[in-house]
């Protein structure tokens, strides 16, 4: 009898591995999804000026996913993104922390999101032109950041750098306005298809909603 | 409450912040836009193996003149001539004729030699101005 019972605890041990095992694998592959996905889509961007997906998806991560597996998949969606594409061309590699600070931000923006429950497609519309804003507003900070070594010039260039790309900055906001306000719809899609395999990984979607 | 305030204010901000930079950005435009543009230098300052050469690169809303950008992060100093103008003496601690005789501290911009007293060349956008102790 005690033998048995002995038995079972292994049986039960070795399945509970296979389990977290499993459980790691399905992660590791959703988080290799989801990055190929939005690198993919993204790269078909490319050629249109400030037009891109990167911080809606990782916002639509954080609005989504716990906090670990959001932040891992955010930072290999970054880090992947700007080895690929941007860190060879021009001031690529100096604005580089600025971009991963500005994309952190979409990411506790998302969290926060669904921790205060913003569900209307207006309220996201709001919220991806503020953050998108501030994006650019962090990610000017580069230019003047690493040329200048004098504070007044800092502030001329800063100022006359965001000025100049004023164009670049309202059609990155118009085009992730646009991106932010259809979120809940793409919600509606995607999260029954997530939560069949991937529950384990949502927000505490049944508490809270 | 609280939170058609935020988005109230986000908004606010949002629209304050664009619509501020493209009135600023026409009314540059309207100006000609040439004084407030961005001006891009690259300067460098050829110790001639004294010390090891320094290479820096300066984007500015404004043109400088030679001087004025070499002072930026160097320790110059100059003799002035009443009728002519400035003229450096010496970069960081490397002398005319003194750290190596015969040797003066020359400026050139996209490799011609200067022709006029540091203070008062002004060099265009995308200038390599570059200074040499020959």
């Amino acid at each position: 009898m005690n033998s048995h019972t002995k038995t079972e605890e292994n049986t039960y041990e070795i399945i509970s591995n296979f389990e977290s095992t499993d459980e790691k694998l399905q992660t590791k592959a959703l988080m290799i999804e989801l990055g190929a996905a939005v690198l993919g889509i993204n790269w078909l961007l490319i050629t249109i000026p400030n037009v891109e997906i990167i911080s809606f998806s990782i916002f639509f991560i954080g609005y989504l996913f716990r906090t670990k597996f959001a932040l891992v998949t955010s930072l290999v969606i970054i880090f992947s993104w700007e080895v690929l594409a941007s860190l060879t061309f021009g001031l690529g590699l100096l604005v580089f922390p600025l971009k991963v600070i500005g994309w952190l931000l979409f990411l506790i923006a998302g969290h926060l999101s669904y921790k205060f429950k913003v569900e209307k497609a207006y309220e996201f519309l709001i919220i991806g032109a503020f953050f998108t804003l501030i994006w650019d507003m962090v990610v000017t900070l580069g230019t003047s950041l690493f040329f200048i070594t004098t504070p007044l010039e800092f502030i001329s260039v800063y100022l006359t750098t965001f000025i100049f790309g004023i164009n670049f900055t309202i059609i990155h906001v118009v085009a992730n306005s646009y991106l932010f306000a259809t979120l809940p719809y793409i919600e509606r899609t995607v999260l029954p298809v997530v939560q069949i395999n991937y529950d384990y990984l949502l927000q505490s979607r049944g508490v809270n909603k | 409450m609280k939170r058609t305030l935020l988005f109230l204010v986000m908004l606010l901000f949002i629209l304050i912040t664009l619509t501020g930079a493209l009135y600023l950005f026409n009314q540059n435009q309207q100006k000609g836009g040439v004084s407030v543009g961005l001006i891009y230098y690259s300067l460098e300052v050829k110790f001639n193996g004294i010390k090891p050469d320094i290479q820096k690169s300066y984007l500015l809303n404004t043109t400088l003149t030679v001087y004025n950008l070499t002072i930026l992060d160097n320790n110059v100093t100059i003799k002035v001539y009443p009728n002519l103008g400035y003229f450096v003496t010496s970069i960081d601690g490397v002398f005319n004729n003194i750290n190596r005789s015969n040797a003066f501290w020359i400026y050139y911009l996209n490799n011609v030699r200067g022709s006029l007293a540091v203070d008062q060349m002004v060099p265009v956008n995308n200038t390599v101005i570059s200074w040499r102790y020959e």
